[in-house]
Formats: C-alpha cells, sequence, structure tokens
C-alpha cells in the first residue's frame, strides 16, 4: 500500500501555545513609582523651604542639598535603570519557572555588581561636578549616589516580589530617619545633609534587604553558591539588552527637560559645584509631580485586577481548547480592561485637575509663591497627566513583551522631551513648560496607537508568529 | 531535500510516497519490476516520506542501471520553517485559495480546475509557505473558515490542523521546481501528495501525467484517520466533543479527496489494477474514459519452477505472506487457526513478513496465541524467500481488511497453491476471475470470505486442506489463470504501450 502512515495524533502532540506568564509589567510603573515619591518629598519640601523662608539664606545650604540630592537622585536611577527591568524580568523568569531559591543568590550578584559600577561611574563623576568642594564632600557623594543606587535595586525587586506593604513602610522609615539626622547634624551645614540622606537610605536598603532575604531565603538543594550572576551568563536564557536600554532611557528621559533648564543661560543658575538649578522650571514641574499620585495609584489597580486578570484568561481559553469566539471575547477583555484604565486616569486625573487649576491661585497664594508661575504650573500639571498615560502604556508595553516598541518609545521621549523644550527656550518664557508637555501629548497619542493595533493583533501574533 | 542517486537525465519520473526503495511491499515491488523491466528507459524516483527516523537508514532495494536518478523528501521532519516574518499577503490571492477550496467540496468535478492556482507560481510567489504561515490576510482566512464551519471547535486544534494539513502543500510545489525539468513524463503510483507533486509538475511544464493507482489513496486515508482518531488525544476525556475530532477527521478527509481531485482532472491514462478500483476511481471523481485496468503480472517462470519440488499430498500449512501490521488483520487470522485447530489438529500456520513496524499490534497477536492455544499450530518466521516457502505451503491465504491487488496471490498462483482471502481489493477478481468472461469461465482458485470472519476462513481452509478433489481442481484453475492473464511479460509489454503512446503524443504536439 502506497502512502505515508501518519499519525495525527503526533502531528497535534506539543501543540499547546508556550504562553510565558510575563508578570512583569508593574515593573515600569514600579521602578518611577518610589522616585516619584521620594522625589516629591524631598523636593516638595526642600524646595518649600527655600522659597518660603522669605529672609534670604546667605548660604543656600538647603538648596544645595536638595539639588545635589537630586543630581544623585536622577543619575543613580539612569544608571540603575540600565539593569532594574532586565533584572526583573529574569526574576519573573524563574519566579514563573518556580526556582525561587535563586532569587537571593542573584539578587547579591546584582548589588555586587552595582556598588563596583556604580564607584567606577560615580567617583569620576563627583570629582568633575564638584571640583569647588573639599575631597569629604565628594566622599559622602560617591556613597549617596552607591546607596541610591542599591535602594533601585532592591526597590524594583522588593516590589515585583509585591511585597508592597513592606516597601512603603520602608519608604517612610527611611525618610523619617532622613529627617531626625538632618535635624542633629543641623549645625554641620551640608555636609551634615548629606550625611542624613545617607544614613535614612541606608536604612531604607538594609529594610528592603532584609524584607527580600526573609520572603525569599536562598537554602535549596539545587543551589549551593550564595552569591550569582545569572542575570548576565545567559544561564537560563539572553540578557534583555533591549529592556535595559529602554529603562535607562526612560530615566533619561524624565530628566533631560530639566537638565536643559538648568543649563541654559538665563533660566538655569549655577548652585554648587557644576550643578545646575532652575528656579522658573523646577517648582512648578515638582508641585505638578504631585498631583501625580492619584492617578498611579488608578493606574496600577486597573493593571493587577483587571488587565492581567483578562490576559491570562486569554491564554488560559486558548490553551484550555476553547472556540474562537471565546478567545476573541477574552481578548476584547483585555481591551476593554485597557481602555478602562486610561479612560479612568483621563477622567480622575483630569478632575483632580481642574480642582487643582480652581484651587491654584490659593494654593499659591497659601505658599506665597509668584503668580508668575501659573500659566507654567497649568500646563506642567496636564504634562504630568500625560506622563502618566504614556507610562501606562509603556507598562502595558512591558507587560505584553513587546520590547522592541517600548525602546523606541523612550528614545522617541528622550528626542522629543529635548527637542521641544530646547525649542520652548528659544520661544520664550510663555512657552516654558510647553515642550514638556507637547513631548508627552505625541508619544501619549502615538503609543496608544501602537498599543491598540498591537492588542487587535494579539491573536494574530500569538498564534502565527511563534 | 536529499538527492540520493545521479546519473543521468531520467526520461519518466515516478513520484512515490512511502514505498519504493525503503518500504518492501506491493508498490515497491511494482515499481522494482517496471523499472528492470523496461531497460529502454531511463527512470527517476521520488522518494515521499514522512519522517527519516521512519525508514531503515539505507534503500532496500539496489538500484538498476536505468534508474538514474534518486531524491528523498521527508514531509514531517522538522525542518527549515521560514523565517517569522509579519506581512499583510493579499485579499486577491486568498479569494483564489477560497474558489480553490470550493472546487475541493465540489461533489462532481463538473467545473474545470480553478485555473489562477495551476501554476507553481501561486505556490511560489503569490501564497508561499511564509504568507501562508504567517501572513494577517492567512489568519482572516482561518479565522473566518473556522466561524463558518467549525466555530464551536476548540480553536487551538483546528489551527494546528489547518496548518497541518497545508505545509505539506509547499513541500511539493518546492519539489516540484527542483523536479520540473527532469524526464519528460511522471507517473504516479498513488494520487495523494506523490499525485499533487506530479499534477503540479504536469500543470506548470505540460508533461504528460500517467497515474497508476493501486489502492485507493483516498479510501486508505480515511481509514487511517479513524483507526488513528482513537488514541488521538492522550486524555480521554468524557466531556470532550467527539464530533470535534470527527470534524477535524473530516477536515483531512476533504484535503485528501480534494488533492486526489486534483490527481484525477490532470492525469491520463488513469491506471487501476483491478474493476473495482477503477469503479471507485470513477466515484472520487475520475473521467471514466481515462480510466482502465492494467494488471500486475508476476514472474511465472521462476515460481513455475517451484511446483516440481511440491511434496506429495496437500501440506497441511496456510501461510500468510504479509507484515503483522493491523490493516493485515492477523487476529482474525489467529482466530480461524483455531477454529481450523479443532477439526484439522495438526495443521500449520505460518506468518511470513517483519512483526517490527507496529510492535504494539504484534505483541496483541501472541497473547491471543497464547490466550487461544494455538502456540503449537503458528509459526512466526519473519521475512523469507518466497520461493522456499510457497512449496511448503497447502493454502496461501490473505485476511486484510483493505488490499489493493495483492501480488502474493499471484505469486502463490504461479507457484501452484490456491488461495483464501477475504474480500478486498482485487481478491475476489483474483480468485473468482475478473470483468473477461474467459477469465471467470476458468472457474475459483481457492475461497473468497468477507472481512473479519474468522468461522468463514476456517470453513474455507477446512474446505480446501481436506479436500483433496477440490484442491487439485483449485490449483489447476490457479495455475492457468496467472499464466493467461497475470504474466510478467504482458504486464510489461502493456506498460511498455503505454509509455510508447505517451511518448508518441509528446512528439505530435
Amino acid at each position: 500500500m502506497a502512502g505515508i502512515g501518519f499519525e495525527l495524533k503526533q502531528i497535534l502532540k506539543e501543540r499547546t501555545l508556550t504562553a510565558v506568564f510575563k508578570a512583569f509589567g508593574y515593573s515600569a510603573i514600579l521602578s518611577s513609582g518610589p522616585w516619584v515619591i521620594s522625589m516629591i518629598i524631598i523636593l516638595g519640601i526642600g524646595l518649600a523651604n527655600i522659597y518660603l523662608y522669605h529672609t534670604p539664606d546667605p548660604t543656600q545650604t538647603m538648596l544645595k542639598a536638595s539639588v545635589t540630592y537630586v543630581s544623585a537622585l536622577a543619575l543613580s536611577s539612569v544608571y540603575t535603570g540600565f539593569f532594574q527591568l532586565p533584572f526583573t524580568r529574569f526574576i519573573a523568569d524563574r519566579m514563573y519557572e518556580k526556582r525561587h531559591y535563586l532569587i537571593l543568590p542573584n539578587f547579591l550578584g546584582m548589588i555586587i555588581l552595582t556598588i563596583l559600577g556604580g564607584l567606577i561611574i560615580a567617583l569620576p563623576l563627583a570629582i568633575f561636578l564638584f571640583d569647588t568642594q573639599s575631597n569629604f564632600f565628594v566622599l559622602l557623594y560617591v556613597t549617596l549616589f552607591i546607596v541610591l543606587s542599591c535602594v533601585w535595586i532592591a526597590n524594583i525587586l522588593a516590589a515585583s516580589l509585591k511585597l508592597y506593604k513592606q516597601v512603603i513602610l520602608f519608604y517612610l522609615a527611611g525618610y523619617a530617619l532622613i529627617y531626625l539626622v538632618a535635624y542633629l547634624l543641623k549645625d554641620f551645614g551640608i555636609l551634615g545633609l548629606l550625611i542624613a540622606f545617607i544614613i535614612g537610605n541606608s536604612l531604607l536598603f538594609i529594610l528592603l534587604f532584609l524584607g527580600i532575604i526573609y520572603y525569599y531565603p536562598s537554602y535549596n538543594k539545587a543551589n549551593k553558591r550564595f552569591i550569582r550572576f545569572d542575570t548576565f551568563q545567559n544561564t537560563y536564557g539572553k540578557f534583555y539588552w533591549k529592556l535595559g536600554f529602554s529603562g535607562m532611557l526612560y530615566n533619561i528621559a524624565i530628566w533631560i527637560d530639566k537638565v536643559i533648564f538648568w543649563f541654559s543661560p538665563i533660566v538655569g543658575y549655577i548652585v554648587i559645584g557644576k550643578l545646575h538649578a532652575s528656579m522658573v522650571y523646577d517648582f512648578p514641574i515638582f508641585l505638578a509631580y504631585l498631583s501625580i499620585i492619584p492617578g498611579m495609584a488608578i493606574f496600577f489597580f486597573r493593571l493587577e485586577v483587571d488587565f492581567a486578570k483578562s490576559y491570562a484568561k486569554f491564554y488560559r481559553a486558548i490553551n484550555k481548547h476553547s472556540a474562537l469566539s471565546q478567545i476573541k471575547y477574552h481578548k476584547q477583555q483585555m481591551i476593554n480592561a485597557v481602555t478602562r484604565s486610561i479612560q479612568e486616569i483621563l477622567f480622575v486625573q483630569g478632575m483632580f485637575n481642574i480642582l487643582l487649576f480652581l484651587s491654584a491661585e490659593t494654593i499659591f497664594k497659601f505658599f506665597v509663591l509668584p503668580k508668575l508661575y501659573l500659566p507654567l504650573f497649568y500646563v506642567d500639571v496636564i504634562g504630568v497627566q500625560l506622563q502618566l498615560g504614556f507610562m501606562s502604556i509603556l507598562a502595558y508595553l512591558y507587560y505584553l513583551d513587546k520590547q522592541k516598541e517600548a525602546l523606541l518609545y523612550t528614545l522617541a521621549f528622550v528626542i522629543l522631551n529635548a527637542l521641544l523644550t530646547w525649542i520652548s527656550i528659544q520661544m520664550g518664557p510663555y512657552f516654558y513648560g510647553y515642550g514638556y508637555s507637547v513631548a508627552l501629548l505625541i508619544l501619549f497619542v502615538s503609543s496608544i496607537r501602537t498599543l491598540n493595533k498591537i492588542l487587535q493583533e494579539l491573536d494574530y501574533q500569538t498564534f502565527m508568529l511563534q | 531535500m536529499k538527492i540520493l542517486h545521479d546519473i543521468n537525465e531520467p526520461d519518466i519520473l515516478i513520484p512515490c510516497e512511502g514505498t519504493y526503495p525503503y518500504v518492501r511491499g506491493g508498490v515497491a515491488s511494482w515499481i522494482a519490476q517496471l523499472i528492470t523491466g523496461l531497460p529502454q528507459y531511463k527512470f527517476g524516483v521520488v522518494f515521499i516520506g514522512s519522517r527519516k527516523e521512519d525508514y531503515p537508514p539505507k534503500p532496500l532495494y539496489e538500484f538498476p542501471k536505468n534508474l538514474v536518478y534518486v531524491v528523498e523528501l521527508f514531509m514531517f521532519d522538522e525542518e527549515q520553517k521560514p523565517p517569522i516574518k509579519e506581512q499583510n499577503g493579499s485579499v486577491e490571492d486568498f479569494e483564489e485559495v477560497k474558489k480553490l477550496y470550493h472546487w475541493f467540496r465540489e461533489e462532481k468535478s463538473n467545473e474545470s480546475f480553478p485555473k489562477e492556482v495551476k501554476k507553481l507560481d501561486f505556490y511560489l510567489n503569490k501564497i508561499n509557505e511564509s504568507t501562508f504561515l504567517y501572513s494577517k490576510e492567512a489568519w482572516y482566512f482561518i479565522c473566518n473558515m473556522n466561524q463558518e464551519n467549525a466555530s464551536d471547535l476548540s480553536f487551538l486544534d483546528y489551527f494546528w490542523s489547518v496548518r497541518s494539513i497545508h505545509i505539506p502543500i509547499w513541500k511539493m510545489a518546492k519539489l516540484a521546481k527542483l523536479l520540473k525539468n527532469k524526464g519528460q513524463i511522471v507517473h504516479s503510483p498513488s494520487t495523494g501528495y506523490a499525485g499533487f507533486l506530479s499534477t503540479l509538475i504536469a500543470n506548470e511544464t505540460n508533461k504528460p501525467f500517467i497515474l497508476t493507482e493501486h489502492g485507493i489513496y483516498t479510501k486508505e486515508r480515511k481509514i487511517d484517520l479513524i483507526s488513528s482518531s482513537l488514541n488521538l488525544y492522550t486524555k480521554l476525556d468524557i466531556f470532550r466533543d467527539t464530533s470535534a475530532t470527527n470534524y477535524i477527521q473530516s477536515m483531512w478527509v476533504r484535503f485528501f479527496e480534494g488533492i486526489g481531485k486534483m490527481s484525477y482532472s490532470r492525469a491520463n491514462p488513469i491506471l487501476s489494477l483491478f474493476g473495482v478500483a477503477k469503479d471507485t476511481q470513477i466515484a472520487y471523481g475520475a473521467d471514466p474514459k481515462l480510466c482502465r485496468v492494467i494488471p500486475n503480472g508476476v514472474d511465472i517462470e521462476k515460481l513455475g519452477k517451484t511446483i516440481e519440488n511440491r511434496p506429495e499430498g496437500i501440506p497441511q500449512v496456510i501461510t500468510l505472506i504479509g507484515r503483522v501490521v493491523s490493516i493485515k488483520d492477523i487476529k482474525t487470522f489467529i482466530q480461524a487457526i483455531r477454529i481450523t485447530a479443532n477439526t484439522l489438529p495438526d495443521v500449520e500456520a505460518w506468518v511470513v513478513g517483519p512483526d517490527d513496524e507496529e510492535k504494539e499490534y504484534a505483541q496483541e497477536c501472541f497473547e491471543l496465541i497464547e490466550i487461544l492455544d494455538v502456540k503449537k499450530n503458528i509459526k512466526f518466521l519473519g521475512f523469507q524467500d518466497i520461493s522456499k516457502i510457497l512449496p511448503q505451503s497447502g493454502i496461501l491465504t490473505l485476511t486484510s481488511i483493505s488490499e489493493g491487488m495483492p501480488l502474493v496471490i499471484l505469486e502463490g498462483f504461479a507457484a501452484g497453491v490456491p488461495c483464501v482471502s477475504t474480500d478486498v481489493g482485487s481478491c475476489q477478481e483474483l480468485i473468482y476471475g475478473g470483468e473477461n468472461e474467459e477469465d471467470r469461465a476458468l472457474g475459483s482458485a481457492g475461497v473468497v470470505c468477507p472481512i473479519a470472519d474468522s468461522e468463514a476462513l476456517a470453513n474455507g481452509y477446512i474446505e480446501l486442506l481436506s479436500n483433496k478433489a477440490r484442491w487439485l481442481e483449485a490449483q489447476e484453475v490457479a495455475i492457468k489463470r496467472v499464466n493467461t492473464f497475470y504474466t510478467q511479460e504482458l504486464f510489461l509489454d502493456t506498460y511498455q504501450k503505454v509509455y510508447e503512446d505517451t511518448f508518441e503524443n509528446l512528439k505530435d504536439s
């Protein structure tokens, strides 16, 4: 008998989709969340202090300290931005494989690398930036940079292990200690404040560290090593370069408009060493950042409750042999979840913004701020809202493992924010803040379109392109 | 795809599926016979197999001198899928696929084969493998088909079935591109993939395409599918919808029917080995005007000589020459021997053929022998030289549930062994006589029984083995029939004539 004795069973075997549940989409927002909080705390209060003390501070200690701290925050977040997403992705993959015992050893390895790399980067940087300051100051700055870098790594890991409550408590404890030490060392000027920052952040880091050790001990028969570098060694898959770059670019992008203002003549001026500030630009935008909190909470809730669930259902429907109509139904549920989250961000944030707009004058009067800043503040509030939207879309992109798109968008963020901010400075004071806001408007709208396309084609991509 | 042998340009290209030179059996020996018997033509063979590991590492046949070109392709080997590339695909091209599907589903082939999908260009450039696998249009197409025809089905199963069914099409198209200039005639021994390949080559180059069908391919695939459906899902879930399985089965069946129709619509002549097969071909869509029967032939001289070596009397040996596989229904044979042994306790049954093809089935057979306590009667001899076996046999038997034209029956006849067989393929025509009046007048060369009827088989065995007059009469009919109608000379002369005519037409046009 001619013919191939084929067996249908053979052909149908092993035909399930290998959908790795990428539960790490939060990282985008988590990585910026605590950062936003700490920045708000330090700047909201630090800068407010300066503007509130009408009696001029001849040494400008507070301003200098704040600017120094902000620079350390920004630089360390750019530096660790490269590792944060690849590292959390690595952890998420291992958790999916149920290899929890690899978390702690790799965290230790990651911290060691962060410290060594931080030292290599921060030392020359500090010497360059603070050529007018004492060696002790430079040493403190390097220490601060490294401690903050470690905090970011520990923070993102603790958050992706979902130790949310602990993280918030640890932040409160750490910042309480900063204020306490700052008060105790108030006679030592800027050095005292720097030491306060270091001690407070060290406490924060230690608490996060202990939390991680407590919940994820490394002892396991399969692992005898205390320190591991698997993230970089391709032991369990390649290092996620695209994620690394998009994380770093994102952190560059959120600072670049400020940096341009700081270093532009007229609007920026020298504060300490080579560090600049911009009286016109800084305060309204940091005040506007305060307004992001409710929107962020809503988004986070929607992502975790709505989207993650319908995403899981979508893949379950496929692998549990559902009919096409059911698969499409769950896809639609996912799209609805995204729509809902974005609508709510726009709606709630919009309501909040209207309240802010209406009460802005009162607030400004209360803080005794010049009304000159009001127009810039309005524009910034809208820009911040758009940044929240854009950040949410990025989180979805990470969630759906669209690394290439995320990388392109963060790159576009850097370029647009820099370019439009520069143009806005050239166009004059009435346009300050528009660079940032318009850049985010463009990014938000186009990234929504991209996300829409991706979601529409999700079933096609899942079935056909793997 | 691998070229095994290339010493000259062939005249006739034989694409064959799962047979020569890697598998022994009816079709393979038919091909070997044809090639060695017609040394004036140079032949090329295209072997189409499932997976490399399903076949022996080396060809089982030594290549004759006039076999000048051999190429092999394993269809389900996980090899070079085209690189994943997102693309749109064209709506118009998929409209043409729709036309093709429509043609596939039509009961009667009144409509001619859609001309847009005739040429290789369609499969290699318009809708190539990459378009089918990765394009959005293909996705919409699959989704729409699913919604129209099988919206309740597990989409995952549906999707992978669609893919598995279609992927061989591009393998064949690529092969056709490589082979389109090999040989002036394409001669396929089956429809199915080999027939599809031949159709593609013939449509592309206007070469003549001769089809000789041994079994009925489409029917055999149906049997495969139904028997494989039992273990289709490892987890037999009582909540699982069996209609889903059935629909996927019917998708496969429709596909094989469709490509079968493609072969029938293009081949000329459409040959078969016996009358019933011809009727079935016509029922599946072949044009009766093009259909013709050319039976197999055997080397009567060599086997005829063995009659001299026969012992006195009727050897109480019933021989089944065939592989120990389910389609040969060895279990019914074992049961029939149990019944026979009740009357003729000394009867012996020999199974001549490999038992390693369906190991599980063979094991079940051995267990059945234990249970029925016929261990002393039944012997498994493995692969043997039939010219030694046949003279020692009293009856040749076949208990298959499906056959084409079994050469062993003819070989048995040539060696003077009557036959008891199930009523499959051409067995009835061989034992009782075919369409030819003269042939029927010769009488019966054995007994034909219904499928899976062990009692009828046993009665046939007992009747022949214990009635000498009846046996001698059957032997005489057998020898006469094979010498008149089924000689190798007759077979080769007929094919030579077919080839000559085809080459003649080629010259004229």
